[in-house]
C-alpha cells in the first residue's frame, strides 16, 4: 500500500475516533442561580475555559432564579448537580434529607442590602424599613434561600421581625431585580454583586448594608459562612460516584484556573459585550480576592461557622438547631483543611 | 451353579427407579418453567395494562390542568388591566409575572399584538423563548428547540390589551422534572421526540443509561394525544421492577420437592423392590441349594420359610410350592432309596 494512502486511511481512522469520542461525551447538567451573579462565576466559566472536556465530558449549565429553585432542579431531576449557597442546602435539607455537598466554591459570601434611591434620606438604617417591601430572589415555603436567611438575621440584628415587613420576589436576573426597584413593587433587595454596584453606578439603588464590609461582618454570627456549594443528591452520588468524582475535579480545576490568573483574563473567557460591565467585573475580582475557594477543599473551620450562621438565622427552629451539617458533607473527592 | 442373571433384577429396579425420578424430574422442571413464564408474563401483561391506564388518565389529567391554568393565568391578566396602559403595563405585567418567581405554570410567555409583535416577554429563569407556530383557530402547538434540546407545549389564548385582543402564547417546558412527577416507583418514563430522547424521569443518568441500551422490560409506548394535529411525542414506559417471581424462587422448592420425591420413591418403591430382591434371592439361593446338596436342609428350609411365608403374596406361594416340591422330590428320593436297598437285599 503506497504510503501516503496508509497515513490518509490512519488520519481517517484517528479523526473518526475522535469525532466518536466527542459525540459519547457524557453529558452533565449543572444548575446555577443567575446568571451573571458573581458567587457562581465558577460555574460559568467551566466550558469557557475547558474544564470539563479536559476532564472528557460535557457539562451544560442552566440558571434558576435563586437557590430554592435550582435545588427544586436538582431534586427533580433536571440537573444532576447544583452549586448554590450551602445554608439554602441546610434549608432544603431539613425537609428533603437527600441532598449531599461536594465541594465548595466560595470563600467569603458576599450581599448586599439595597434600598431604592427614592427612599435615600428616608432610610438610613434597617429599622427604617418597617413595613416596607423587601425583594428576595424566590420564594418557596419549602426552603430558605441563603439571602432570605442572611436578610432575616440582618433584619433580627436591626429589631425587624419577620412580620414587620413585606416579602416580595424579584427574581435573580438584572432586568428582574432593577425593574422591580425601579417601578417600585420592592423597596429593598438582598442584592448580589457585580448587579449591586451597576444598579449603584445607575443610580437605581443605594447600599444599605454590605457584607464584604469587615466592620460589617463582625456583627454578624458566623458571616464567613460557606456560601457557594457544589449540591447533589446522594442517591445520584451512591448510584454513580465516578460522575460526582469527576464533577469535584472539574470544579477544582476552575478554581484553581480562576485563582492562577489575573481578573483580566477571567473577566475576558465571559462574553460580556459592555466595556463598564467589564470593568466593574474586574474592580470587584480585585476588590474582593478572597471570594472564591482557591483550592475547592472543604474547610473544617469554615464548615463550622456556616452551622452557626444557620442555626442563628433560624432562631427557634429546633430542627436547624439539631441539624449537623457535617451530616451532608462528602469530602472523599474534595478534600479537607483546618 | 446356574450362571449369574445378565440383567440382575436389583440394577432393573435401580434403572427403572432412575427412570422413574428424571421423568419426574423432567415434568416438574416443564412444569415449573411454565408457571413461572406464565406468572411473570400475567404479571407484566397486569402491569403495562395498569401503566397504559395510568399514564393516559395522566396525560389528561395534565392537559386539563394546564389549559385551565392557561385560561386563569389570561383572566388574571385582564381583570389588572395593565395591558391596557401602554405606557407603564408591560413593567407592571412584568412585576406581576417576576413576583410569582418559579412558581407559575407556565415559566415562559409572550404577549403578542394582533399583528404578532412581542408587547411583553418573560422568562423566568433566562433561557431562550422558542418560536411556536400556530394555525388559524389554533390553541396548542408543540415547539421544539433545537439548540436547547428542548420540547415545549405551547398554550395560545386571546388576551384583551384595551382597544384590541392580542395572544397570550404560554410555554409549559416538557422535562425531566415533568417526568419525575409523573412516574411512580419501578418505572422509568422517557419522552421521545421522532427519534430523540429528550427527557427522563431519571434525568441525565436515565437518558444516559437508555444511550447505552439499557432498556428495561416491558416497555411501553403511550402516545401523547395531539389536541393540535401536529404529532406530538411519545411517551415510553419502561419497568425496572424485577419480575415478580425470580427462577431462585423456584430452585429452592424444586430442589426440596425432588428430595423429597427421591426420599419418598426410596421409601415407597426402593426399600420394598430391595425386599422383593432379598425374598427372591432366598428362594434362589434355597433352590440351589437343594439342587447341590439334594435334600432339603435346616438352611433351604430358613430360606424358605422364614422371609418367605412372613407375606400372603404370589412369592409365599411360590415358597410354600417349591418346598411342598422339594420335600415331595426328597420324600420320592428317600422312597426310592429305600425301594433300591430292599432290592440289594432281596
Amino acid at each position: 500500500m503506497p504510503p501516503l494512502r496508509l497515513l490518509a486511511i490512519l488520519a481517517a481512522l484517528v479523526l473518526g475516533i475522535t469525532a466518536a469520542q466527542a459525540q459519547q461525551r457524557q453529558r452533565i447538567t449543572l444548575v446555577v442561580p443567575g446568571p451573571g451573579a458573581i458567587s457562581y462565576l465558577p460555574a460559568e466559566l467551566i466550558s469557557r475555559i475547558g474544564a470539563d472536556r479536559a476532564e472528557g465530558v460535557e457539562v451544560q449549565v442552566t440558571y434558576a432564579t435563586g437557590g430554592a429553585t435550582a435545588l427544586a432542579d436538582l431534586l427533580e431531576n433536571n440537573a444532576d448537580f447544583a452549586v448554590t449557597g450551602m445554608p439554602a442546602a441546610m434549608s432544603t435539607q431539613l425537609k428533603d434529607p437527600r441532598l449531599v455537598a461536594l465541594a465548595p466554591v466560595n470563600d467569603l459570601p458576599l450581599y448586599v442590602l439595597l434600598v431604592r434611591k427614592g427612599l435615600q434620606g428616608e432610610v438610613r438604617k434597617v429599622g427604617d424599613l418597617r413595613g416596607r417591601a423587601i425583594g428576595f430572589h424566590s420564594d418557596s415555603t419549602a426552603t430558605k434561600t441563603t439571602s432570605q436567611q442572611v436578610l432575616e438575621l440582618m433584619f433580627r440584628r436591626g429589631g425587624l421581625k419577620p412580620d414587620s415587613y413585606r416579602k416580595v420576589v424579584v427574581g435573580r436576573r438584572w432586568e428582574s431585580e432593577s425593574l422591580m426597584l425601579k417601578n417600585g413593587e420592592a423597596d429593598a433587595v438582598m442584592s448580589d454583586e457585580p448587579h449591586a454596584s451597576r444598579m449603584v453606578a445607575e443610580k437605581i439603588a443605594f447600599p444599605l448594608v454590605h457584607l464584604g464590609d469587615p466592620e460589617t461582618a463582625r456583627n454578624f454570627a458566623g458571616a464567613g459562612f460557606l456560601r457557594g456549594t457544589l449540591i447533589s443528591r446522594r442517591d445520584l452520588v451512591e448510584k454513580d460516584p465516578a460522575r460526582a468524582a469527576v464533577m469535584v475535579r472539574i470544579l477544582q480545576r476552575t478554581l484553581q484556573w480562576m485563582a492562577a490568573r489575573p481578573p483580566e483574563e477571567i473577566v475576558a473567557k465571559l462574553d460580556i459585550a459592555s466595556a463598564d460591565e467589564r470593568a466593574q467585573l474586574v474592580a470587584l475580582l480585585r476588590k474582593y480576592p478572597r471570594q472564591y475557594s482557591a483550592d475547592g477543599k472543604f474547610s473544617t473551620r469554615q464548615l463550622r461557622e456556616t452551622e452557626i450562621f444557620f442555626i442563628d438565622s433560624q432562631a427557634g427552629n429546633q430542627a436547624a438547631e439539631a441539624f449537623r451539617i457535617e451530616s451532608m458533607v462528602i469530602d472523599k473527592w474534595a478534600g479537607r483543611k483546618n | 451353579m446356574a450362571p449369574a442373571p445378565t440383567a440382575p433384577l436389583g440394577r432393573e429396579i435401580f434403572r427403572r427407579l432412575l427412570l422413574a425420578f428424571a421423568l419426574a424430574t423432567t415434568i416438574g422442571i416443564g412444569l415449573a418453567t411454565w408457571g413461572f413464564l406464565t406468572a411473570n408474563k400475567r404479571a407484566e401483561t397486569l402491569h403495562q395494562e395498569a401503566s397504559r391506564n395510568h399514564y393516559q388518565a395522566a396525560i389528561s389529567s395534565l392537559e386539563r390542568r394546564w389549559g385551565r391554568e392557561a385560561n386563569n393565568l389570561r383572566v388574571r391578566l385582564e381583570s389588572m388591566r395593565h395591558l391596557e396602559d401602554p405606557a407603564s403595563g408591560r413593567d407592571k405585567v412584568l412585576a406581576y409575572l417576576i413576583a410569582q418567581g418559579g412558581n407559575i405554570e407556565f415559566p415562559s410567555l409572550r404577549i403578542d399584538d394582533a399583528r404578532g409583535e412581542p408587547l411583553v416577554l418573560y422568562e423566568h429563569a433566562g433561557r431562550r423563548i422558542p418560536e411556536a407556530r400556530f394555525a388559524a383557530d389554533q390553541n396548542t402547538a408543540w415547539a421544539w428547540d433545537p439548540i436547547q434540546g428542548r420540547l415545549y407545549l405551547v398554550y395560545r389564548q386571546l388576551i384583551w390589551l384595551g382597544k384590541e385582543n392580542g395572544h397570550l402564547v404560554m410555554f409549559k417546558p416538557m422535562d425531566n422534572a415533568l417526568l419525575t412527577q409523573l412516574a411512580y416507583p419501578d418505572t422509568r418514563l422517557t419522552l421521545w421526540w421522532g427519534d430523540r430522547a429528550f427527557a427522563s424521569s431519571e434525568g441525565n443518568p436515565g437518558l444516559d443509561a437508555l444511550a447505552r441500551g439499557a432498556v428495561g422490560a416491558g416497555t411501553l409506548e403511550v402516545p401523547w394525544p395531539s389536541t393540535s394535529g401536529d404529532p406530538g411525542p411519545r411517551l415510553m414506559v419502561e419497568s425496572t421492577a424485577r419480575p415478580l417471581m425470580h427462577p431462585l424462587d423456584f430452585v429452592l422448592p424444586m430442589a426440596v420437592g425432588f428430595l423429597s420425591l427421591v426420599a419418598a420413591l426410596w421409601v415407597t418403591l426402593g426399600t420394598w423392590g430391595r425386599h422383593i430382591l432379598d425374598r427372591l434371592r432366598a428362594l434362589e439361593r434355597a433352590v440351589e441349594g437343594f439342587l447341590a446338596r439334594r435334600t432339603i436342609d435346616a438352611d433351604i428350609r430358613r430360606d424358605l420359610t422364614a422371609e418367605n411365608q412372613r407375606e400372603h403374596d404370589e412369592i409365599a406361594e411360590l415358597a410354600v410350592s417349591v418346598e411342598r416340591l422339594m420335600d415331595e422330590v426328597s420324600a420320592e428320593r428317600a422312597a426310592a432309596a429305600a425301594q433300591s436297598g430292599s432290592r440289594h437285599e432281596d
